[in-house]
């Protein structure tokens, strides 16, 4: 009963939620048993020769006036249930991100976004179903039987015991059946997916299909795939025609046995015609739930698999961090730091040692690959170091909690990440409330404001795929000025200037300069006309330092550095 | 908090019901006359047979149940038929309905997969200038998600309303025959009914908008945390963004309660007027029962009839909004069958017998946008054999070049001469069979190893492609991989490196035994072996071909028969390495940049 676990844990958390539905439910079915009984009475009484039209109103007049009850109770019924099972998914769908965002890098680079997404979305509709229709179904399920079938037994209870045997059949076969269903129906989505992928592939690669002149055999291999489509999807259709059938089989039975039975129980004068009536609706409310109930196992069954997914991710423990005290920038020392992203994987840095003095700027120069990247990352702790390798301060920043240690630290990284949010927000991505005046001197000493103006909505221009496309250069700029408005007392600039154009670079440059003033920095850059003036230059190759020195020392070692800077002298000439 | 949610707005496309469109989809469907006719028969007699039961319950009511006069044997015989009649009414029911469903979705995939492929062979047909004027993400959805929509139109639509109609005008013909006055009661509440299912259509239509793009916002916003969950936590906005992401997630929830409100308003609606149509019915039709106009069976029969006719009434307008997204799907797909390619195969190709691999560009200009060229007044000619290296910046013309070399656009102004034929005048097909390409970003197809290499050419001999493997020394690695020759290439290729992807390429261009090579060099950076590797395979490759090549390596230039220096789409400079060099011009500057490295590179290791 482990399913049962996990479930009964959830379900624990809204007691009032639960109650509520099984109190409508019951209001609701109990109504339900009158309609029957009243349109059962009316017809005998029409048979008897009674032809009061006033009696015939009183009838009609009753049996409207439960169905409104019934009607309003039902109204009451759905919106505890639905908003019931909307606030499940709510809830799970917040603890999923709380969760996520507590999960460090190394758990990110291990899975796929769009992993996580069909977690988020198809796996917790799949709980939130259980839970809505699920458990309502199952406790209508129950208040019918309990209700309908003594009254059924009542009525006739050797024509009962004929009629209602086949149901608990019916619940178990609709189980199958749905299973099977939505087995069936995932491969045909599987199956849709790769012929997406494949018109994908096929669209661009398209250059090279033309090139091969190759189009026949795409469209063969194409026509192989939407035939393997075509054949799954009857599969599917051959389970689902099977239901209708299968349910108007044992419907139907009932009505067979009832119309011989029942018909002959009347013809002998045992059974009134009322009660004939009264008996074939009580039986067709009786076999709904029955279906009903087979896809309530189903969506148990799918809810748990789906729960067990989840847990994977909520259930995984918060990554260790540091004790909690509020930390002080300092000296930045590498003692000796070797790391590797893993069993077995080559060290991506090797006995890296070097002090960075507070206040001062420091560039990393080396090949894609060189582990320059890596440095940074372990520095904020997105990765963990071995202790005893990283210090800030004089203290290893193992000890110093992430959010703390991150205060202290403004970081623009290589890609160049925006969220689709105004240029506001993303500038001010750091400050609690955004300070328009602040985001827009960063966006002025990156060299941003210029683009700015030409946006139709100015700082409020939303940007990303929703909005404004920007250049790979205002994109890394907009990730330089949010750094700057986070004014930390360490700077580090991840390449940060790969795409923006050479005029501007100086501009921004200099700015960074000024930006700079009083704060330590860390600089990796290709281009070495922005780093000659750094304090130190550290050179990596492999993951170790080949080199470290002011621009001058470096160009008189003749070195990497010196070959790096006379190539970039001469491309300078071209341009 | 910018986020508007119009942003998300999906746009709900919309259009009546067009007959020119619907000829031409409905030209799709009676391919298959006997499936069409098999399902509607069968629909016919399924809906009939459905209507069939309230009629013999009545007959059983009437006749011998509440028919004490006749003999009590008689009675019970007349039921034991009826018994037996319902017992054939549900099987002709089962079997009919199960046969129709299959049809239908047979018939349904059939068309489906006809359109699929009618749309994926005609783009195969389109130009290059059509795939980069539309994304890869419009196009996909052409041949999925527009094909489904006409399918749903077909099996959903169509065809559920004829069977709709049959059960409506066979359940109001039965209650007609018995008493008209009693019938037009029956039906009483149905305007009020229909009116309030166009009121719902139309809110919850409009909240189911609202709803998926709030759910659109979310996903994204999600996705994209997820994806810059490193900036978040540099930024340290993880309560921040939680904050947010609830705020979105209570604002779907809120909408989502919204809409639960109309159904639940709805639905129970719904039920109140059934009961106000049997309530009705009972009241008249009770009084005309007691003056003797109607039966007692008749009267029940009415009950289940009204039910029966209810469903289809209700489901009307949902089959409307199923027909216009169909139109609309429709429109955008005949759409893409009525693009035509631009760049097109003259009326009368000449012929391109056994090509000797003269290349000749006679001054030629190009535009991929009138009035904006790329290319001005270029000439230059390689000879059978011959290998030309094009050498310049990016941007500078190098690609536009190669374009016009394999016929994917077409000149503006000039000639471009394969053995004396203008390209314009032999067939495309037949030209590329000639010319082998090999990109710098080698693309790979998820497959085999050998399939990459034919090019899925399946009728491709083994021994033909191992051989093509072995000429340019892929064969080694490949062999090394779990599965040799038929090991797996995932999505792009991405488990290969950039010297191994260079190296399938080159069998793949080796198998094509082309005449002609067009060689775009790799710049990234690989490892010395692999290196060796690829300038011995590139030897063997181009040995008795014409080539041209992007020339970014040193060896590859000096063994250049002519190199060819572009900057802004003009030829600059044009001859051998040695003058070029000894010409002190822009190939001089350039070539000290641009290969020193190369040069460099492997003395160091």
């Amino acid at each position: 009963m482990k399913g049962y676990s996990l479930f009964s844990k959830r379900l624990g958390r809204y007691k009032a939620y639960v109650l509520g539905v099984v109190a409508s439910i019951v209001i609701v079915d109990l109504i339900g048993l009158l309609p029957p009984w009243v349109l059962g009475d009316g017809i005998d009484y029409v048979r008897k020769g009674g032809g009061d039209v006033r009696t015939f109103g009183l009838f009609a007049f009753c049996f409207v006036a439960i169905e409104v009850c019934r009607a309003c109770m039902r109204f009451t019924w759905r919106r505890i249930a639905w908003d019931f099972s909307r606030k499940v998914e709510l809830d799970l769908r917040n603890e999923f991100f709380a969760k996520s965002v507590k999960l460090p890098p190394a758990f990110f680079d291990g899975t796929t976004i769009g992993d996580l997404m069909s977690r988020a979305t198809s796996d917790i509709d799949q709980v939130r179903m259980f839970f809505g229709m699920g458990l309502l179904t199952l406790f209508d399920t129950t208040t019918i039987v309990v209700t309908t079938l003594p009254i059924l037994i009542w009525l006739n209870p050797r024509l009962t015991l004929y009629t209602t045997l086949p149901l608990p059949f019916l619940a178990v076969i609709c189980w199958r059946i749905f299973i099977e269903t939505h087995r069936r129906s995932r491969a045909v989505q599987e199956q849709m997916g790769d012929v997406t992928a494949r018109v994908v592939e096929n669209l661009n690669g398209i250059r090279v299909v033309k090139a091969y002149a190759t189009e026949e055999i795409e469209i063969e291999r194409f026509e192989d795939l939407s035939n393997v489509q075509v054949s799954l999807s009857l599969r599917l259709a051959r389970i689902q025609a099977v239901f209708f059938p299968v349910f108007t089989i044992v419907l139907e039975t009932g009505t067979l046995l009832v119309l011989w039975i029942g018909g002959s129980s009347v013809v002998r004068g045992d059974l009134t015609v009322g009660d004939f009536v009264r008996y074939t609706l009580y039986l067709g409310w009786l076999t709904g739930p029955m279906v009903g109930l087979g896809w309530t196992l189903s969506l148990y069954q799918r809810g748990i698999a789906s729960i067990e997914r989840l847990n994977e991710i909520l259930l995984r423990p918060d990554p260790v961090d540091g004790a909690s005290a509020p930390a002080a920038t300092g000296d930045i020392e590498f003692r000796d730091l070797t790391f590797c992203f893993g069993e077995g994987r080559p060290n991506a840095l090797e006995h890296v040692s070097f002090t960075v003095r507070a206040g001062t700027k420091v560039a990393i120069v080396g090949r894609t690959g060189s582990g320059k990247t890596t440095l940074v990352q372990l520095l904020t702790r997105l990765y963990d170091a071995p202790r005893g390798s990283i210090f800030l301060g004089g203290r290893d920043v193992r000890d110093i909690p992430a959010a703390e240690l991150r205060k202290l630290v403004a970081f623009v990284p290589q890609d160049g990440f925006l969220f689709s949010d105004t240029l506001a927000e993303n500038i001010g991505f750091s400050m609690e409330t955004v300070d328009r005046a602040a985001v827009e001197a960063a966006a002025k000493a990156a060299c941003l404001e210029e683009a700015i103006t030409t946006f139709p909505e100015g700082y409020d221009q939303i940007v990303g795929e929703r909005g404004v496309t920007l250049s790979g250069g205002q994109k890394q700029r907009a990730c330089l000025a949010r750094a700057f408005a986070a004014d930390a007392p360490i700077l580090i600039l991840d390449d940060a200037f790969s795409s923006v154009d050479a005029e501007t670079e100086d501009k921004v440059v200099a700015n960074v300069r000024e930006q700079g003033k009083g704060r330590t920095v860390f600089v990796i850059s290709h281009r070495l006309s922005s780093i000659m003036d750094a304090d130190q230059i550290v050179v990596l190759d492999k993951g170790k330092v080949v080199a470290t020195g002011s621009h001058e020392e470096l160009l008189k070692k003749a070195g990497v550095y010196a070959d790096l800077w006379r190539k970039q002298q001469l491309q300078e000439s071209l341009r | 908090m910018g986020l508007t949610h119009t942003a998300f707005m999906e746009e709900d496309v919309k259009k009546g019901f067009d007959p020119r469109l619907a000829r031409r989809f409905f030209a799709y469907v009676l391919r298959y006359k006997g499936l069409l006719w098999s399902a509607t028969i069968l629909l016919f007699f399924f809906r009939i047979s459905a209507i069939a039961a309230p009629w013999i319950t009545k007959v059983a009511v009437d006749r011998y149940m509440n028919h004490p006069e006749l003999p009590l044997d008689e009675r019970l015989a007349g039921i034991h038929w009826l018994v037996l009649a319902f017992l054939g009414v549900m099987f002709v029911k089962i079997v009919t309905n199960y046969a129709e469903t299959l049809t239908t979705q047979m018939l349904g995939q059939r068309v489906m997969h006809d359109m699929r492929m009618s749309v994926f062979r005609h783009l195969q047909t389109l130009s290059l200038s059509f795939f980069s004027r539309n994304p890869v993400g419009r196009l996909m959805t052409r041949v999925t998600s527009d094909v489904s929509a006409l399918n749903e139109m077909l099996t959903s639509g169509v065809v559920a309303l004829a069977g709709d109609l049959v059960t409506l005008l066979a359940a109001i013909g039965i209650m007609l025959h018995y008493d008209w006055r009693l019938t037009l009661v029956s039906f009483a509440v149905v305007p009020p009914m229909m009116l309030g299912t166009r009121i719902f259509r139309r809110v919850s239509r409009q909240i189911y908008r609202i709803t998926r793009a709030k759910i659109a916002r979310l996903a994204a916003y999600l996705s994209e945390n997820l994806a810059g969950m490193k900036v978040v936590q540099l930024f340290r906005r993880e309560r921040e963004n939680s904050r947010r992401f609830g705020e979105y997630g209570r604002d779907l929830y809120n909408t989502h309660l919204r809409a639960t409100l109309y159904s639940a308003i709805f639905f129970p609606f719904v039920d109140v007027m059934r009961a106000t149509a049997v309530a009705l019915i009972f009241w008249y039709g009770g009084y005309r029962t007691h003056q003797g106009h109607v039966t007692l069976g008749t009267l029940i029969a009415f009950i289940s009839l009204v039910e029966l006719s209810f469903q289809p009434l209700r489901e009307l307008a949902e089959k409307y909004n199923i027909l216009q997204s169909a139109m609309a799907a429709a429109e955008k797909i005949f759409g893409i069958l009525d693009e035509k390619p631009e760049v097109l195969d003259a009326a009368q190709t000449e012929a391109l017998p056994d090509v000797k691999g003269d290349v000749s560009f006679e001054s030629v200009s190009f535009a991929y946008d009138a009035g904006n060229d790329v290319l001005h007044d270029i000439s230059f000619r390689a000879k059978p054999g011959e290998m030309v290296a094009l050498v310049g910046p990016t941007g500078s013309g190098k690609t536009s070049i190669v374009n016009l070399l394999c016929r994917f656009w077409d000149v503006r102004q000039g000639s471009v001469l394969v053995d004396g034929h203008d390209v314009r005048k032999v067939a495309q097909r037949d030209l590329r069979k000639r010319i082998a390409i090999v990109l710098q970003d080698v693309f790979l197809f998820t497959g085999t190893v050998a399939e990459n290499i034919a090019m899925g050419d399946r009728t491709m001999p083994r021994e033909r492609i191992e051989a093509a493997a072995r000429a340019v020394h892929a064969d080694g690695f490949i062999r090394s991989l779990p599965g040799g020759y038929d090991a797996r290439v995932s999505e792009r290729g991405s488990t290969f490196s950039a010297g191994q992807r260079q190296l399938i390429a080159f069998a793949r261009a080796m198998a094509a035994d082309p005449r002609i090579i067009i060689l775009d060099e790799a710049t990234s950076n690989i490892d010395t072996e692999t290196e060796i590797l690829i300038q011995d395979a590139m030897r063997t490759l181009l040995a008795g071909r014409t080539s041209v090549v992007i020339a970014h390596r040193l060896s590859t230039i000096h063994r250049a028969d002519r190199i060819v220096v572009l900057h802004h789409g003009k030829i600059v400079e044009q001859g051998k390495h040695a003058d070029l060099v000894a010409a002190k011009g822009m190939y001089a500057r350039l070539h000290e940049l641009q290969f020193e490295e190369a040069e460099a590179a492997p003395a160091a290791k």
